[in-house]
């Protein structure tokens, strides 16, 4: 008996083999008569050390395809002297990379310099073991690279008067817009500066019902995400955090995003749900991968994301095949509200625990990182904004603007108004709990979990607020 | 071995030809419901840098299968990565099948003052959570300079509470008159150990074995915090590299490289399963 089911299985499985080969053989082949774009930067080893060259080691967080330009900007440095020698080490994530350096500090295994998100600005001041950069600028009477720096992006790492890091890569939010729905729907997708009213008219006219009366592309693609609710606080000049977003001196000691301004954005998005003009995907990560996967399949005509995402999107939209042209909008907002959104990404960070001349060679790295030529290659190459304005002028810089002229929309809104503490991301050391838990009430409100929308980020802003006290406290605020 | 589920007198079952096919038919649908999370990753591999895969690929004339040459291109590394990998998981396996024998054969078969005790420590030792002695574990070993090194990995690791318990309550279910008599014949306690219970206890060391293997494999945050060279990376560290965000996330070399550090562990499943299977069912029998 046992033979009979052996060989049976074994036939089953012979079936199986030749009916996979039949499947897969046709691939292989016709893989190779189309190849598939390469994207624009393969990943290079880096380069070998020098002999008698200072190694600086640089711990950074940004994977994949930004991670290799990364690499190519450090293997740019390397070749181009002899003295200091980066070693960079990818340390899986922004946020794994600020929680080594945290386990770091009490058994001393530090790097030299390391890429550290935004998110992260009050816990590496609090670390006491970094070296602020504008001393070293001041020191080799650098001043005017300071100077020429994007205001907005400057304004990020300048806490209390103080520029503590090198801005590195910096993006903004956007609103992404298919512009072939736009002009099928008679809409101008040119008018960047758009109201909440604007966007639920749009989402409205947008929206597409086959005879059924099923909806075959919403206004917009929703999902829930942290970063959005700080740039709605940006543009309308209210401070997320008191006092004054922890800027002017002192410590910020509370949350107060359940004001006028986050309840209008939570309960704008909801509607727009609830109206069926709107489609919701979930919390971060997940949902915004949903997200832009409808908004380039044309099932969303309107999408929320970062402008370095700019490239991603208009790729996969020419893959999908489905006719979106990519356009960008600033951030959506109350009548009457006209303010710049913030910058995040990331900047570099000079710890001061290595030898002087490993210090002396992260800042070597800096200067160069700065430089006008190498901020345009990195910028052309990913979709950050080059963070010195000097790139503009450089041809790199001025061809990618002509091939997406969707990025100048992104430069104009970081510019749109003067710098105040309100409009420049928060500073806190408990950031990116706090946006976890505005994830999760935000989550927990659009699946009907809290009845208003002031009920849910309350509860939020409590459970931060307690966080927060709490970090201050051991941070000896 | 002894197989005790052949001996046994089985009933006559009916094989008729619906039968058989419906049987089949149900084992091939499980099948393809238990591989399909691997054929999604194998899909969106192949489907080029797109930031909206499909489970059946848009366009099939195109499937990219250079992809996976690709990674060991853009990470030569990663060769060092899986062997790393393959070095801590066994050194962490022989590590715990070792001592959790020897712990649970003195805990099985010697009388003492405090034995209970003992048992006690070693189970009490599951109820603390790995992340409460993350930082302590990572000062000590970073104290000793043991970061970036193989010792940093494995050390922590070789002594598991479960492992003790597991061995412990298989070694309970041997007849004790086996210990009796190999004694009575002038067998010493190691010998005994080594020549009699361990290879009876196959199949609960098989278990232990692959359980401990799998997780080492798995591990993240340990191999993180006790690395910061690249070449000492563990391949579930290492292929973070491949991970898109904050700008255009596509997955297909981050697929990629995900089914090429799996296979490892596939093939040892693969090739440990029928001694898993029967070892469990043998030891189920015996309960």
């Amino acid at each position: 008996m046992k033979k009979v089911r052996v060989a049976v299985l074994s036939s089953l499985i012979a079936v199986l083999m030749v009916a996979l080969s039949l499947v897969v053989s046709p691939l292989a082949f016709a893989q190779q008569a189309t190849p598939v774009p390469a994207p624009t930067i393969t990943p290079v080893p880096p380069v070998a050390r020098p002999e008698g060259s200072t190694e600086v080691v640089f711990w950074y967080g940004l994977g994949g395809n930004l991670g290799n330009v990364v690499q190519e900007v450090v293997n740019m440095y390397n070749t181009s002297q002899s003295t200091y020698y980066i070693n960079a080490v990818f340390q899986s994530s922004y946020d794994d990379t600020i929680n080594k350096i945290n386990a770091g500090l009490a058994s001393g295994d530090l790097p030299d310099l390391a890429q550290i998100f935004e998110a992260g600005s009050q816990r590496m001041i609090d670390s006491g073991a970094i070296v602020p950069v504008q001393t070293l600028f001041e020191r080799d009477g650098m001043m005017d690279v300071v100077e020429d720096m994007e205001p907005a992006v400057r304004a990020n790492y300048e806490i209390n008067g103080t520029l503590y890091s090198a801005p590195f890569n910096s993006s903004t939010a956007m609103l992404y817009v298919n512009r072939a729905a736009f002009a099928e729907a008679g809409l101008d997708p040119d008018q960047a500066l758009v109201t909440y009213d604007d966007v639920a008219e749009y989402a409205r006219a947008l929206t597409v019902r086959d005879a059924a009366g099923t909806v075959t592309r919403y206004g917009l693609a929703v999902y829930a995400e942290g970063w959005f609710l700080e740039q709605i606080h940006a543009v309308h000049d209210a401070p997320i955090g008191l006092p004054a977003n922890g800027r002017e001196g002192e410590r910020m000691t509370e949350y107060a995003y359940n004001g006028e301004v986050g309840v209008t954005w939570v309960e704008f998005l909801k509607g727009l749900v609830d109206e069926g003009v709107a489609v919701y995907y979930g919390p971060a990560s997940g949902g915004s991968g949903a997200a832009a996967s409808a908004f380039v399949n044309n099932q969303a005509a309107m999408h929320f994301s970062s402008i370095a995402s700019l490239r991603g999107l208009v790729s996969s939209a020419a893959g999908a095949g489905a006719g979106v042209d990519v356009g960008t909008l600033y951030m959506p907002r109350a009548e009457g509200a006209d303010g710049k959104t913030i910058v995040g990404g990331a900047s570099l960070w000079i710890t001061n625990v290595g030898t002087p001349e490993a210090q002396e060679g992260a800042w070597d790295f800096i200067k160069y990182s700065l430089q006008p030529e190498v901020q345009a290659f990195w910028a052309a190459n990913t979709g950050y904004y080059p963070v010195v304005q000097a790139s503009y002028e450089d041809p790199v810089m001025q061809e990618a603007l002509v091939n997406f002229p969707q990025f100048q929309v992104a430069i104009d809104q970081i510019r749109l108004t003067d710098i105040t503490s309100a409009n420049t991301a928060h500073v806190s050391g408990i950031f990116v709990p706090y946006r976890t838990h505005y994830v999760e009430a935000f989550d927990r409100y659009m699946r009907g979990e809290f009845a208003t929308a002031q009920e849910a980020l309350d509860a939020a802003v409590a459970i931060s607020n307690e966080q927060l006290t709490e970090y201050n406290l051991t941070a000896g605020g | 071995m002894i197989d005790t589920a052949d001996r046994r007198e089985r009933p006559p079952v009916p094989h008729s030809l619906p039968y058989n096919t419906m049987v089949y038919a149900l084992l091939i649908i499980a099948a393809i419901v238990l591989m399909s999370p691997l054929l999604f990753a194998l899909s969106i591999s192949v489907q080029g840098p797109t930031m909206d895969p499909r489970f059946i690929p848009r366009d099939l004339t195109t499937l990219d299968f250079a992809i996976f040459a690709r990674v060991f291109e853009d990470e030569p590394i990663i060769s060092r990565w899986i062997l790393n990998s393959f070095v801590v998981a066994s050194g962490v396996t022989l590590g715990v099948v070792v001592t959790s024998a020897l712990f649970a054969y003195v805990l099985a078969y010697f009388s003492f003052p405090g034995k209970a005790l003992l048992l006690f420590v070693a189970l009490g030792s599951l109820m603390v959570p790995f992340e409460a002695t993350l930082i302590p574990n990572y000062l000590l070993v970073a104290s000793w300079g043991w970061t970036n090194s193989y010792q940093g990995l494995i050390l922590p690791f070789i002594a598991s509470g479960f492992g003790i318990f597991l061995m412990r309550q298989y070694f309970l279910t041997l007849p004790r008159e086996l210990y009796d008599a190999a004694l009575v014949d002038g067998c010493s306690r190691f010998r005994y150990l080594w020549m009699i219970l361990l290879p009876l206890s196959r199949p609960a060391i098989a278990t232990l074995a692959v359980y401990t293997f799998l997780s080492t494999w798995n591990q993240f945050y340990w191999p993180l915090l006790v690395t910061s060279a690249t070449e000492w990376r563990t391949t579930q560290v290492g292929i973070t590299i491949f991970r898109n965000f904050e700008g255009g996330v596509v997955y297909n070399t981050q697929m990629a490289a995900t089914l090429i550090v799996m296979l490892p562990t596939l093939v040892l499943l693969v090739l440990g399963q029928r001694q898993l299977v029967s070892g469990l069912t043998s030891g189920a029998l015996k309960g």
